[in-house]
């Protein structure tokens, strides 16, 4: 076959794969050793603030997983993940059909748009909802102005300005993913839809919603991934009343110096993460090839 | 009652008028072909009969019912595309069955229609397959069955065959036409490919810049073109520079006999009989001959003189290319199995006049249904 090799190959590093070295050299040095040191904290049990004993044991792990605390503290991460999960994909549908089907000029506009708040710095991004949301904020502005409540909404310190903060945040993942994959489906397959007769909603659920699959599966598992990982946005939309694990992690460390039991939920957290991501990529890959 | 009516229809793009105030009627289980170079309109004529597109002026009905307003999902039309459209999540039996669900008809009914339309196209064997397993010419066979078992008062046929290699687009072709005439469905197809309009169609309108400039049957359309753009984009053919004479007395009363002699050359002339139009006395225009009219004979008293400077064997046929003069050159079909002069060797052509059409030359006539 005299065929051109597939785009793909080309990413394949043949003699020219030395040039990947010194990202890998940082890599390795600010991600993989200080993943390896953590690790091997989770094996030692703690022996009291800041201190560990120097014998290798699973304890750590039996202990997680032997006290319902834990399976709560677990369940409820992915709980609120799933939630915040569902919200992005919702408000991500229409959003993303429209950029992938839109013939404008300023498309590449709205697509920076969307992009724009991973552009921003998590933490000010989530400041810059207090004005928004706040007892005092702009909506409850607009509400109380205009008499529909005598009392302000608490939309933030809460579950609810939690949820608002990560779907903010993780709603660009979603779109772009969506996007790619909508934009992949002929338009005809919904004309022809069309001309047979089902009205556009319908052609919607039977046709473009069924060839989205692979890339809905693919941008939930992402989503999901980072949303339960999130540390900053429950810290500081939950006004500390919110619980995750990523927080729990923090108080472990930072707060109690508990770093045995910090680094077994990192460590737990960590290989539910990887295995979702690794999932995604799978589903991502099957999207592109159908 | 399914037939179609455009009436003075006008669609823009921006500044462009991709038609411009057409008018076209296809008959009730008539095959009416739109046939254009790209740009012509004749997609967009066929989109706005779909509701895909909405005029910007003037009307659309569908069996007598003013459809201009109405969304292509109440239309009731059956299209097929160009890149056949099938749905790749669902198998050939439930690509055909989707309109017939959308319409939520019983089971059983749907169950039966489906295979009834597959069996329309040969098609039962493979209804359990999935799209990517279907060849091109199977694929489209689907799409067909698909657009007409939801029984459409309208099919509509964008480009159907230009995605299949030319085998399959002659057995594709015969499929379609036996289908569309055995549910004598009113049936709008589209196409750039002139041997596909002449072999499939009842009417063929011939479109350029958004208007239709000859709507007949193929073989009006063929041998008496109305303009020159017609006579060059139906088939093949020669034109001659030619000057009018005199008019001489017609062998059929509504039309005419010309005298017309060679611009380059009034040595040579001609009568040309069955003209319809009427022309002055010594007022310049195309003499216009088909290659397969041609005679390479002395038959005639005043045979044109010419050289013959190329020939192409094509198997069951010659072309002949041959030149009297810079202006004046015709290209003669001779039979495969006949002998032909050779190149550089000099001989004449003649043709009887009622294989001869008059056009005016320059600018097209516009047309009249």
């Amino acid at each position: 076959m005299n065929e051109p090799p597939p785009a793909d190959a080309k990413l394949i590093p043949g003699r020219w794969g030395y040039l990947l070295l010194p990202a890998l050299g940082v890599l390795l040095l600010v991600f993989v050793l200080p993943m390896i040191n953590l690790g091997t904290k989770s094996l030692h049990l703690s022996t009291g603030p800041g201190r560990e004993a120097a014998d290798y044991t699973l304890q750590n792990y039996l202990a997680f997983f032997s006290d319902s605390l834990y399976w709560e503290l677990l369940g409820w991460t992915s709980a609120l993940g799933a939630l915040v999960t569902v919200c992005t994909l919702v408000s991500a549908l229409p959003l993303s059909y429209f950029l992938a089907r839109t013939q404008s000029r300023l498309r590449p506009i709205l697509l920076l748009l969307v992009i724009a708040p991973m552009l921003v710095s998590v933490v000010i991004r989530n400041l810059g909802w207090l004005p928004i949301l706040g007892d005092h904020g702009f909506v409850n502005w607009l509400v109380l102005r205009s008499g529909a409540a005598t009392e302000p909404f608490r939309l933030i310190n809460n579950l609810l300005g939690v949820i608002i903060g990560l779907v903010h945040a993780l709603l660009p993942f979603m779109v772009l993913t969506l996007t790619a994959v909508i934009q992949r489906i002929a338009p005809e397959l919904e004309e022809a839809s069309v001309s047979l007769g089902a009205r556009p909603l319908a052609t919607f659920f039977r046709v473009v919603l069924p060839l989205a699959l692979p890339g809905i599966v693919a941008g939930s598992l992402l989503v999901f991934s980072l949303s339960i990982s999130a540390y900053t946005t429950p810290a500081l939309m939950g006004g500390g009343r919110i619980v995750v694990m990523a927080t729990y992690i923090q108080q472990q460390v930072s707060t109690l110096l508990d770093y045995a039991k910090g680094a077994t939920v990192s460590m737990i957290l960590l290989v539910w993460v990887s295995a979702l991501s690794i999932i995604a990529l799978r589903f991502g890959k099957v999207g592109r090839e159908a | 009652m399914s037939e179609v009516v455009l009436r003075n229809v006008t669609k823009k793009f921006g500044e462009h008028v991709a038609v411009n105030d057409l008018s076209l009627t296809v008959r009730e289980g008539e095959l009416v072909t739109l046939l254009g170079a790209s740009g012509s309109g004749k997609s967009t004529c066929l989109r706005m009969v779909a509701g895909f597109l909405r005029p910007d002026a003037g009307q659309v009905f569908i069996g007598g019912a003013d459809a201009t307003r109405l969304p292509p999902y109440k239309r009731n039309t059956g299209m097929v595309f160009q890149q056949y459209a099938l749905f790749p999540h669902l198998t050939v039996a439930e690509n055909v069955a989707y309109g017939l669900k959308v319409r939520r008809l019983p089971k059983q009914e749907v169950r039966e229609r489906t295979m009834e339309a597959l069996s329309l196209v040969h098609l039962e064997a493979l209804s359990e397959r999935r799209p990517a397993q279907l060849s091109g010419g199977q694929k489209q066979r689907v799409a067909l069955a698909r657009a007409v078992v939801i029984r459409p008062s309208v099919l509509l046929l964008d480009e159907p065959l230009s995605a299949l290699d030319l085998k399959l687009r002659g057995e594709l072709q015969a499929e379609i036409r036996r289908v569309q005439q055995r549910l004598r469905i009113t049936t709008l197809f589209v196409t750039h490919d002139q041997g596909e309009a002449l072999g499939m169609s009842d009417r063929v309108a011939v479109m350029r810049d958004g208007r239709i400039l000859q709507f007949d049957m193929p073989v009006v359309l063929y041998q008496r073109p109305n303009c020159r753009y017609v006579a060059d984009f139906v088939g093949m053919t020669n034109f001659l520079e030619v000057v009018i004479r005199d008019r001489v007395p017609a062998t059929r009363t509504n039309a005419s006999r010309y005298n017309v002699a060679l611009l380059s050359d009034p040595a040579f002339s001609w009568e040309v009989d069955g003209v319809e139009e009427v022309f002055a006395e010594g007022e310049k225009c195309l003499l216009c001959v088909r290659p397969e009219n041609i005679r390479i004979a002395d038959l005639d008293p005043n045979p044109l003189r010419v050289v013959v400077n190329k020939l192409t064997f094509t198997g069951d046929r010659w072309y002949v290319e041959c030149t009297h003069s810079q202006d004046a050159s015709v290209v003669v079909i001779v039979p495969g199995s006949k002998n032909v002069p050779s190149v550089g060797e000099k001989i004449p052509v003649s043709w009887a006049p009622e294989h001869g059409v008059l056009l005016r030359s320059g600018n097209a006539r516009s047309s009249l249904q």
